[in-house]
């Protein structure tokens, strides 16, 4: 191992040794390869996840209708090609369990706490590699025992995403509360082990392994939101850890904590005096942090593409650190918002209320800050900067709507009709997708020394906004009229028949959604293999992952890590030449001397090429701000 | 003017908080305490819906409590050895931490069977009449007993692991990283028991 020569540009353990296929892109130890794993396994069962919301809206939205294409890749499971409405519940089931814990949370903090973390503390990989892989596999696994459940002759789970008892606790309560239950929970357990080691490595990595010169308060918003993302992982996982063993004990060995004296066909069963509340409580004391786990890295990455794309530094740094810890904070005490209707104590279901009415006020200040970070901004709409914007619109949508079902008295009409699916689809589900995507736009050079095409992402953004709106604005107006979620048809009802309309509409809105994506797809893959070369720099950003050459290698920069000598948001500096100025450049250049080109402090590896970074994907709109003028704001 | 504020400060190195495995065991820790406080919060919550079995803890529990405090002690003899280069103490100290480790293990397993004989079991049984006995805190009192069972589980690898090193003569003065990290887990899994003991016995 000692092979450490003068020849070795960096020391420490970190020489360069050839890697084996195996070690260099499966059992790999290096964050950069473990974020694309994360990255290209979410993308997966994202589209998995979405193939299957697409399937069950069209069984939604023609329920008449025989669909050939339902029997051949449900076999028994549809007849008629009719989907069964057992296994549409299972659909539903798996749909929401894959985006929510494998797309939205493996996908989008998997990805990007690796990629990002180490990088943007300017460090050469984790604080434990090993974990990290450990990581990523558990989350393999996971995947794979989830998705085999798609193959087990009962189906696979079909309770719900929060998987309530008794349907989860009894194995023989319907068809998918058998093996595809089991196996539910297995992957679970796979899930909460990986995203604990994940998380922990995480937050060791950002408190303990920063650059010189990079305090708390210099790191980018980003790695401030991974980080309580982390601390939030770490802390309500394992009670959901907890509360899944308490399951498998019920499911497995005839425990009674999820269930209370039942009958099924006439015969009493063995459990006695437990409550399935209690699940719900568990599950919620997760499952609220949760949301947040989602939406957080989803924020902290807008907040550095919008501050790079509007050239000013953010609005409210401070402001914007401090709304991520009140949304940490609060996130713990609002669980009881999800189970209004349970019966709880009115008394416990004002505090809640109150509690719940919190978060819109570090929800708003980051939303404020969003808008006054581009306010007079030289704004550069790339597709990043797009989608970020998108998730700022689809975040205000949806978390005014947020603002009625945290109220009891609104929530106990409204609970589980479509209006609360409309809800959460647009804050939390599509405005997090919007925040991978923007993620993922604004990073690929960074992860494949590529550019990705920018007019398909145009083309992905602006089709992907108007599916979204498409979908699940129509669905507010569905829940006020008492739809009620989590049907398989409304056939049976005449009321709802004047829906009917309104369903094809929103399948159809849910296609041309899918259709961007696929686009994005194609993009992405393409863009790996043929995109046009990226520059070291590309959005002229001030973080440090930027300073390190854009081929990728072991350790992550040549020589000496970079030094900070500045927050990340140095956008626009009057005394400086340039519009932009990398945290590795040290004061004595600033003011005039620095020209993008930073001799001294920086050496030949860390230059930024400036003059590449207005090249053709930088567009100026020049429009918003003679209409800007017009209306005598700017 | 944001530029202003975020003028020169003496470029410094981040001082870690501590070694980055150390953090890592503490982390997982706080993970470790908060499944225990889903699991306890879920008995309190249950308790209070009422329909609840009291039953007495067999005295074997409470004389784990106090094998736990002797292998705690035995550690920390280990560990000051170790500190002070004193090998073969290094080694009785871990012997004695890790067999009165598996003493606890043992001896857990016939607490369990004393429940069982008085008929308080993990899941509820029919009796010869056909009536439940619906013992949810039993059922309790052995989830939380065997999560805590695995956690012992894992703290003896570590003191093996530990053990081994001491074998090889890798555990002293100027190399404590092993035997501190296995030190601070074996007391953590021992207090957290005697918490669980007291939480299960008078909580009831």
């Amino acid at each position: 191992m000692s092979n450490v020569s003068s020849e070795t540009m960096h020391h420490d353990e970190h020489e360069h040794h050839e890697q084996s296929f195996i070690s260099k892109y499966i059992f790999s130890m290096d964050h950069k390869m473990i974020s694309k794993q994360f990255l290209i396994t979410g993308l997966i069962m994202g589209l998995i996840g979405m193939t299957m919301s697409v399937l069950f809206r069209m069984q939604l939205a023609w329920p008449d209708k025989s669909f050939p294409i339902f029997d051949t890749l449900f076999g028994r499971w549809s007849t008629d090609g009719h989907i069964n409405p057992d296994f549409y519940m299972a659909l539903v089931t798996m749909h929401g369990t894959i985006m929510v814990f494998f797309v939205l949370t493996a996908g989008l903090s998997g990805t990007f706490s690796n990629l990002l973390i180490p990088y943007q503390v300017g460090c050469r990989d984790m604080a434990s590699p090993f974990l990290n892989m450990l990581s990523y596999w558990f989350f393999f696994a996971s995947s794979v025992i989830l998705m085999s459940s798609l193959f087990v002759q009962t189906g696979p789970a079909s309770g719900g995403w929060t998987v309530y008892p008794p349907l989860s606790a009894l194995p023989k309560a319907m068809p998918g509360s058998g093996l595809g239950m089991t196996l539910w929970l297995v992957s679970m357990i796979f899930f909460i082990g990986s995203s604990l080691l994940g998380g922990i490595n995480y937050v060791v990595t950002i408190l303990n392994m920063r650059t010189h010169g990079l305090t708390m308060t210099r790191l980018p918003l980003t790695m401030w939101a991974f980080f309580f993302t982390a601390v939030l992982g770490i802390l309500s996982f394992p009670v959901l850890l907890s509360g899944s063993l308490l399951l498998v004990f019920d499911r497995s060995f005839g425990t009674s904590f999820y269930l209370s004296e039942i009958f099924i066909d006439g015969h009493a069963l063995t459990n006695a005096g437990g409550s399935p509340i209690l699940w719900q409580h568990l599950f919620w004391f997760l499952g609220h942090p949760e949301v947040y786990i989602i939406i957080l890295p989803a924020l902290g990455i807008t907040s550095e593409v919008v501050a790079t794309n509007s050239r000013k530094p953010i609005f409210g740094y401070k402001a914007m650190i401090g709304s991520i810890m009140g949304i940490a904070g609060v996130s713990f005490f609002v669980w009881g918002h999800h189970m209004f209707v349970t019966g709880m104590n009115p008394l416990f279901g004002s505090v809640f209320m109150f509690i719940t009415f919190l978060v819109a006020i570090p929800s708003a200040v980051k939303t404020f800050n969003y808008l006054a970070t581009m306010w007079r901004g030289n704004i550069r709409f790339t597709p990043a900067m797009l989608f970020g914007v998108g998730l700022v619109s689809l975040f205000v949508t949806g978390g005014l709507t947020g603002i009625f079902l945290g109220n009891a008295a609104l929530d106990i009409p409204l609970h589980d009709s479509y209006f609360v699916v409309a809800h959460f689809h647009i804050v939390m589900g599509s405005s997090a997708i919007f925040g991978l995507l923007c993620g993922v736009y604004h990073w690929f050079p960074r992860m494949y020394g590529r550019m990705m095409n920018p007019q398909l992402g145009y083309l992905h953004f602006w089709l992907s906004l108007i599916g979204v709106y498409m979908v699940f604005f129509p669905m507010h107006f569905m829940g006020l009229g008492g739809v009620p979620r989590r049907y398989y048809a409304f056939t049976a009802w005449d009321q709802f028949a004047i829906w009917n309309d309104m369903n094809e509409f929103i399948t159809i809105g849910a296609i041309i959604g899918s259709f961007a994506q696929l686009i994005f797809l194609y993009n992405f893959v393409s863009s790996i293999f043929f995109g046009k070369k990226s520059v070291q720099n590309p959005w002229g950003s001030n973080t440090l992952e930027w300073t390190a050459p854009v081929e990728q290698i072991h350790g992550n920069w040549p020589g000496e890590v970079p030094k900070v000598y500045r927050w990340p948001y140095d956008y626009s500096r009057p005394d400086a030449v340039e519009d932009f100025v990398p945290q590795n450049v040290p004061d004595d250049v600033v003011p005039v001397e620095w020209a993008g080109d930073p001799h001294g402090a920086a050496s030949a590896h860390n230059e930024v090429s400036s003059s590449d970074a207005k090249s053709e994907s930088v567009v100026h709109f020049s429009w918003f701000k003679k209409l800007g003028m017009r209306l005598g704001v700017l | 003017m944001n530029t202003q504020k975020n003028k020169t400060t003496p470029l410094q190195t981040q001082p870690q908080i501590m070694e980055n495995q150390r953090l890592i065991l503490w982390l997982f820790m706080v993970a470790s305490i908060l499944a225990f406080g889903g699991l306890t919060s879920a008995y309190i919550v249950r308790m209070a819906a009422g329909n609840w079995y009291k039953f007495d803890i067999p005295s074997i529990f409470t004389w784990n409590c106090v094998i736990v405090i002797a292998s705690s002690a035995s550690m920390i003899w280990a560990y000051r050895s170790a500190k002070n280069d004193e090998l073969e103490n290094v080694k009785y100290g871990l012997w004695g931490a890790l067999l009165l480790g598996i003493a606890f293990t043992l001896l857990q397993f016939m607490g369990w069977n004393e429940l069982n004989s008085q008929d308080i079991y993990f899941s509820p049984r029919r009796s010869d009449n056909g009536d439940l006995t619906p013992l949810i805190s039993g059922s309790f009192f052995f989830a939380i007993s065997a999560v805590h069972f695995v956690h012992v589980i894992a703290g003896l690898i570590l003191l093996l692991v530990t053990l081994a090193k001491a074998y090889r003569w890798k555990v002293h003065k100027k190399n404590l990283l092993t035997i501190s990290l296995a030190s601070t887990y074996w007391h953590f899994v021992g207090i957290l028991w005697i918490y669980l003991f007291l939480f299960l016995k008078y909580w009831n």
